[in-house]
């Protein structure tokens, strides 16, 4: 089913495939090159324009978003880092363009420039930037609490939002960088204020925010909650900088060495474990879904029976492509 | 969450994969069997990095309080310490998550140490780079015996520190062409020590770190070429057989990073030479540049499919 963007079904497939349907996608170090390109372009493009006294930021916008909509109407690409790139350099060199007023609310531009890209291509850090931005916001008009409480409001949200099943992994992502990211947001808020880097009630936040964290991790066995539950951890112990009598090197090697040591606890006692917290790496279930997942993923026309996969990765199925 | 499990079942029923196959995949989408390798790995490896940077902070800051000599066997002690106990863990046979950080923690410390004692008392004069070759061979040692890989990384990088070239960007705009000759020396050093090690070695583990290495140091030494006004076309001829090879490779052993290491430095090579030589005119190269960067991402992508396609 073609559309503005890929079915559930079809986003679903692209995990395990680079073509679900008819669209196409790329690896994720691919897309991370294709972005890094695409940036380059557009700068290049916008800088000629500037240079032949066109309108820059309009012109840059328009040919980008253009080409964006092409690329994904017609040639149906996706996550490719190209789609991406366009959406969002296009509208930050819109917005770089436009006379600054100096005012804070030139930070909600970039806010509502980052929000915008990520709901068009479905991209969660995009998503993730325009929240933070929020909070950059909240920092530029020197309201700290406001920072930091806001953050880890969203932190609290995307952790319940992750003991939820959510259909399409793009969606998943972004809640699991939300809450990985925020806490660091609101540290970053918090600090802006001296007078909170020796409070006990934003230490105090920090731990009970890593609490719930790993509370969730842990009983939901949610990955993206328990690193948010260590990030948190950490961002407390910054936040009590002042309330700990050692110097910075000091905490840093017992911390590191308490890291070793819990990790080795943790591995000792997990081992020979097969259900539950196990040590044994599962990647190889996604391996499995690789290998297998092409031969019944969605096509473009009506739905084919599927067929096992045999031999390589060549296969027929009514209107479906033989090959990836 | 997110779980596939309706994809399982959908391929257990299809006949793709076996009922326990997918009984052990439905149990892992369920999160009743949930791996905590990757995040226990990761801790450890913090843990090393927070543990040799507050060492390096005291280095930096202590030296005078706690004693320079102090100070030379405090660290070497605690090197040893993490050696011996990777010694004695794999003596033992057995193997915990941590174990790997422990030992790269120790190699750290052994690269802080040295270099610490040649600061300190010049112990090797004017010949004080050997001190990195010192690194290197200690490092390619334990890299062996342990079958470590970051030990490996960490000998690489103290061979090329010993031949004078760091990884900064901007090291590309002031180094000289004598410096270049030396990243591709270093490159074939790591060439024929990647030959000599599959034959010695059954397992190949260490391949792709010495390929990539090998691979990024060319380019750059041919990218310093290229920069170079007596030597840019040079480098360009250069810059391209390497990307061709880089090509190739990427294709043969289903290696992505290759082909798009091929295109980006290729890219860079051509642009810097087009530009220096032949544009004078901003708009002209502003044109330009925008031109060749998205000739690039087309073929990258048309050269992607094809290696999807071939990896199918």
């Amino acid at each position: 089913m073609t559309g503005m963007w890929p079915s559930v079904a079809e986003e679903r497939a692209m995990a395990f495939s680079k073509r679900a349907g008819s669209w196409r996608t790329v690896s994720t170090t691919a897309a991370i090159a294709f972005f890094v390109l695409t940036m380059l372009a557009i700068a290049a493009f916008n800088w000629f324009c500037d240079l032949l006294t066109l309108p820059n930021g309009w012109a840059t916008a328009i040919v980008a978003i253009a080409l964006a909509e092409l690329l994904i109407w017609r040639g149906h690409l996706w996550g490719t880092g190209v789609e991406g790139a366009l959406w969002i350099g296009g509208l930050f060199a819109f917005i770089f363009a436009l006379p600054s007023s100096g005012k804070p609310e030139a930070v909600l531009t970039f806010v509502a420039a980052a929000a915008i890209s990520g709901w068009r291509v479905r991209n969660a850090l995009f998503g993730a930037l325009a929240v933070v931005l929020l909070t950059v916001y909240l920092m530029v008009r020197e309201w700290p609490w406001s920072a930091m409480l806001f953050s880890v409001a969203v932190a609290v949200i995307a952790l319940l939002a992750l003991i939820r099943t959510w259909k399409r992994p793009s969606t998943e992502t972004l809640w699991n960088v939300l809450a990985v990211v925020m806490p660091v947001a609101a540290l970053a808020g918090g600090l802006q204020a001296a007078d909170l880097r020796s409070d006990a009630r934003v230490v105090g936040l920090f731990v009970a925010l890593a609490g719930f964290a790993l509370a969730i991790g842990i009983r939901k066995r949610v990955r993206g909650a328990l690193v948010a539950g260590v990030v948190s951890i950490v961002s407390a112990g910054v936040a009590a900088h002042d309330f700990i009598p050692f110097s910075t090197e000091t905490r840093l090697i017992l911390i590191g060495a308490a890291a070793l040591v819990i990790t080795g606890a943790i591995a000792r006692a997990l081992r020979g474990r097969e259900r539950g917290f196990v040590l044994t790496p599962t990647s190889s279930t996604r391996e499995t879904l690789l290998t297998v997942m092409p031969a019944l993923l969605p096509t473009s026309s009506a739905a084919s029976s599927p067929q096992p996969v045999s031999g390589g990765g060549t296969f027929g199925g009514a209107g479906s492509s033989g090959q990836f | 969450m997110l779980s596939f499990e309706p994809e399982v079942i959908a391929a257990r029923d299809a006949g793709a994969i076996d009922p326990p196959t997918a009984a052990r995949l439905i149990a892992i989408e369920r999160r009743e069997i949930f791996s905590v390798h990757d995040e226990l790995r990761a801790l450890a490896w913090i843990g090393a990095m927070l543990i040799i940077t507050g060492v390096g902070i005291i280095i930096k800051k202590h030296v005078q309080d706690i004693g320079p000599l102090t100070l030379a066997i405090a660290i070497g002690a605690a090197a040893a310490a993490c050696y011996g106990y990777a010694a004695w863990r794999r003596r033992l046979g057995v193997h915990n998550l941590a174990d790997d950080s422990v030992l790269l923690l120790g190699a750290l410390l052994v690269s802080a140490d040295v270099g610490f004692i040649e600061h300190q008392w010049h112990v090797l004069g004017a010949e004080w780079q050997r001190h990195f070759l010192l690194l290197a061979f200690v490092h390619g040692v334990g890299a062996y015996v342990f079958g470590s890989g970051a030990l490996l990384s960490l000998s690489i990088a103290a061979l090329a520190a010993w031949m004078g070239i760091e990884r900064r960007a901007e090291i590309l705009f002031t180094a000289t062409t004598d410096l270049a000759l030396r990243a591709f020396a270093c490159a074939a050093i790591l060439v024929a020590w990647r030959e000599i090690d599959r034959r010695v070695r059954p397992i190949r583990n260490f391949e792709p770190l010495f390929e990539h290495f090998a691979a990024n140091l060319a380019f750059w030494g041919a990218l310093i070429f290229t920069v170079d006004r007596d030597t840019r076309w040079y480098g360009l001829v250069i810059a391209l057989v390497l990307a061709a090879f880089s090509l190739v490779h990427g294709f043969r052993r289903r290696r992505e990073l290759f082909v798009i290491y091929a295109y980006v430095y290729g890219l860079i090579a051509v642009d810097i030479v087009v530009v220096a030589d032949f544009l004078h005119d901003e708009i002209v190269v502003a044109a330009y540049v925008m031109l060749s960067t998205v000739a690039v991402i087309v073929a990258l992508f048309v050269t992607h499919m094809r290696l999807r396609r071939a990896e199918a």
